[in-house]
């Protein structure tokens, strides 16, 4: 223990610059966190960029303090000194564990107890997500460390590991993937082989200093992640997930094709033309919600020519008060040239999930802050569209939904988008994020949102959020998964190019990535 | 006289290159032995297997009884290894280097280290970073030597080192002598002639040859022959001469074997024309010269 301490304080010592810079940051993004609370949401530059400023600044701090004694080459002196290897690894893991995991504990407790969350009641929660961080983040900049001798070394392998990245993305293009691996089994194998050759380089690093091997192991596993999702056999795994309805069960919905209408501009790839097929649908129960997860189209031709679409994600949501919504296809040019004008016989099977709503409960909104389920706390706050409802939630957003009706919104205007008002009984719905997690994986541990209603039932322009008056009453339900289910639609005869979309005007397409939740 | 150092048919290949080939050596306990030969000779890869710092491809070595390979963390108490090419933490100061070792050394002698850091005149507040080459050799010095290690391993210490720094890191190591076995590495033979009591000489990764200091510059003559006449040209000479070269009636060779009585008599039979000779004894770097040029092993 004597000789762990001593490496440690001498690595204090040597970082402090390091370590008082990367509290700077944590400070600043606490603060900010907080003030956003009771701002208006907006982009702003400094404040996203702290998000991302604060891992970059944990990855730097962890190879600084690896590489203090370097693992890799012949030259370091410390080889030679009477220094026991498993100590030295308990000296920077505790140094990690001093700088990094307790500082992000205190800041998570300081900003549950701001957010009116006592800490104490969220301790799982918060020890969860400092495990999540520990093997996500912590443990593979801590292997990379331990197989790269200075800062510019690492950053190379970053390098070359965004590059893999997007090697493997442009390679899974020719590689049928489903619309949903979270929990799947190639997933987890992938995750658990990717945390395994993490913590095995460390530990081969640090009993044997094999760098050579080490870095083997990660080349390895380069390989074999794109080898497992090549092998795996995704369309077995989604009847497995998702088994077709069993005789004498009706599924929750059935659909049909829905009457024509004139599409909205869709981008689609240049090779490939966007089609938009309505549907109709029926049966839902009144406490029953289906979210169309995926779908698998195979189109035939009159001279059996044949499309399939392999799985793609599909998300749509069939709710109780609606009985409308539409399929996006994106087809091969090609194919689609061939047959747009002839009649198709169009098969689409859907991935679907059943949900039920549990718990019901009516909340008013009052411009002195309101809860809602899921532990959450709500207030207004002043936004360029007028006064947004914001909230905070413990850890993660629940798995909920909200709906108002248009007679009940207490906004003396309620134009939609033609100008009109809406109907009376028009009900609305908004929804809550999801996680499956015990906590949703960011540097704070609340999770905020803006409380909004997104979906009218109406044409898609008259969607853009209407604001929610305060004295509004709301009325949510936690949501419970009930089942997954196949949903088979078959279309036969129809003409492809009656539903093609106009392409989405060049320009208006952009790509983005998405920062860690602030 | 037991080893501090052994090897049996070391060898180290790095992909095609076959840096040591079956070294076999025995550094006796209590010797200085001065591990020579060209830079790319293998010295510093055969070190760097002795202290661990990669395995070797075959062959086995000890250390202190200890097999290499084991050669880690409290082994390196009783060892004292510096390198002129070593990775000092150069954002420590002398004093703040010195007193992180501390702690990692059981035997660590403050005294020693107070009267080393005086010695070499090493300034305590002054980064590793900012020392000249020399001032830092100087303090890894003192870093190998305050702890009475059994084995003070060096590897080419004086490399670049002006004369006067060379002279002083030589008499704090030989002050140190008395208590521990010590390997030097060098390509530069003037500098460990006066040092060594041992010499071997490392040469495309293997041994040429091995042995005790005096007994090397006993066995080598420069022997010239003066004759009465220009000799009859000779193809064959006795296996100990090497670089036997005629000029007129002089006649130059090495004697590799050199006997004051089995060597006169050996040049009487050659030369039963000559009217003198002389044997003059050969400096370390004549004679690695010598041996070089020749392309022999002894």
């Amino acid at each position: 223990m004597t000789q762990v301490l001593h490496i440690f304080r001498k690595d204090v010592r040597r970082l402090w610059r390091e370590t008082a810079t990367l509290n700077v940051l944590l400070v600043a993004y606490a603060w900010e966190t907080v003030r956003r609370w009771h701002s208006e949401f907006s982009f702003e530059f400094w404040s996203e960029w702290l998000a991302l400023l604060v891992p970059l600044a944990w990855i730097f701090l962890i190879l600084r303090c690896v590489q203090e004694e370097s693992l890799v080459g012949d030259r370091q002196f410390w080889v030679t000194r009477p220094h026991e290897w498993p100590k030295l690894l308990a000296a920077k893991l505790l140094f990690v564990l001093v700088f990094i995991n307790v500082p992000l504990f205190v800041i998570d407790v300081v900003l549950l107890a701001k957010a009116g969350f006592p800490p104490a009641s969220y301790l799982p929660g918060l020890l969860w997500l400092q495990l999540l961080w520990t093997l996500f983040l912590f443990l593979p900049a801590f292997a990379l460390g331990a197989i790269t001798s200075n800062i510019g070394q690492a950053v190379l392998v970053v390098i070359g590991v965004i590059l893999y990245l997007v090697l493997i993305s442009e390679l899974s293009r020719e590689v049928p993937q489903p619309f949903s691996l979270a929990g799947d089994p190639p997933v987890i194998l992938e995750t658990s082989l990717g945390l395994a050759t993490a913590a095995a380089v460390v530990l081969l690093q640090y009993s044997r200093r094999r760098t050579r091997k080490s870095r083997l192991f990660v080349v390895g596993l380069a390989i074999t992640v794109p080898l497992i999702a090549a092998v795996t056999p995704y369309s077995r795994l989604i009847d497995r997930a998702y088994p077709p309805a069993a005789a004498g069960h009706p599924p929750p919905v059935q659909l049909s094709l829905g009457p024509k209408e004139k599409p909205a501009p869709a981008f689609a790839p240049s090779d490939s033309v966007a089609v938009v097929i309505p549907l109709d649908f029926s049966g839902l129960q009144e406490n029953s919600i289906v979210t169309l997860d995926g779908a698998l189209t195979t189109i035939e031709g009159p001279g059996g020519e044949r499309w399939n679409s392999h799985w793609r994600y599909a998300g749509n949501y069939l709710l109780p008060e609606r009985a409308h919504t539409q399929v996006d296809l994106t087809i091969d040019r090609v194919f689609f040239d061939r047959v747009k004008n002839t009649p198709v016989n169009v098969r689409i099977s859907f991935a679907a999930t059943d949900l039920h709503e549990l718990g019901k409960e009516r909340v008013v909104t009052s411009p002195s802050g309101f809860a809602v389920p899921g532990n959450g706390r709500c207030w207004y706050r002043h936004g360029r569209r007028g006064d947004d409802i914001a909230c905070l939630f413990p850890l993660k957003q629940p798995f909920a939904t909200f709906k108002v009706s248009a007679g009940e919104m207490t906004c003396p205007q309620n134009p939609d988008a033609t100008g009109g008002s809406l109907p009376p009984d028009t009900i609305g719905y908004g929804w809550l994020g999801h996680s499956a997690s015990q906590a949703e994986l960011g540097i704070s541990p609340v999770a905020t949102t803006e409380l909004f209603v997104w979906d009218w039932g109406v044409s898609d322009q008259a969607r853009t959020p209407r604001l929610i008056c305060p004295g509004t009453p709301l009325r949510f339900s936690m949501l419970e998964e009930a089942g997954r289910m196949r949903i088979e639609l078959r279309l036969d005869g129809i003409r492809l190019a009656d539903y093609q979309a106009d392409e989405m005007a060049s320009g208006a397409v952009g790509a983005g990535f998405y920062l860690p939740r602030p | 006289m037991s080893s501090a150092l052994h090897t049996e048919q070391l060898s180290k290949r790095f992909r095609r290159v076959e840096a040591l080939t079956g070294l076999d050596l025995d550094v006796p306990e209590g010797s200085i032995y001065a591990l020579v030969g060209p830079n790319g000779a293998g010295k510093t890869t055969a070190i760097k297997i002795l202290m661990n710092i990669f395995p070797p491809t075959s062959g086995r070595a000890e250390v202190l009884g200890t097999d290499s390979r084991r050669i880690a963390g409290r082994a390196f108490t009783s060892i004292g290894y510096v390198s002129e090419n070593q990775k000092l933490p150069n954002w420590m100061p002398v004093g703040y280097f010195l007193k992180y070792l501390r702690p990692f050394y059981p035997a660590w002698d403050t005294a020693l280290e107070n009267e080393l850091v005086e010695q070499f005149q090493l300034p305590r507040e002054r980064k590793l970073g900012h020392l000249s080459r020399g001032m830092r050799m100087k303090a890894a010095l003192v870093s190998a030597l305050a702890y009475h290690p059994k084995l003070i391993v060096l590897d080419e210490p004086f490399g670049g080192l002006d004369p006067l720094v060379r002279d002083e890191l030589v008499a704090g190591l030989l002050d140190r002598a008395s208590e521990a076995s010590i390997l030097i590495s060098s390509h530069d033979l003037a500098e460990i002639e006066n040092l060594a009591t041992h010499v071997g000489y490392l040469e495309q990764g293997r041994l040429r040859f091995s042995d005790e200091m005096a007994t090397l510059m006993a066995r080598f003559r420069e022997v010239e022959v003066t004759l009465e006449a220009s000799p009859a040209a000779r193809d064959t000479w006795p296996p100990s001469w090497i670089q036997v070269n005629t000029a007129a009636s002089v006649v130059r060779f090495v004697e590799t074997s050199f006997d004051s009585q089995r060597t006169a008599s050996a040049v009487r039979e050659a030369f039963p024309n000559l009217r003198n000779v002389t044997y003059t004894p050969m400096s370390l770097r004549a004679i690695f010269l010598a041996m070089a040029k020749a392309g022999r092993n002894l």
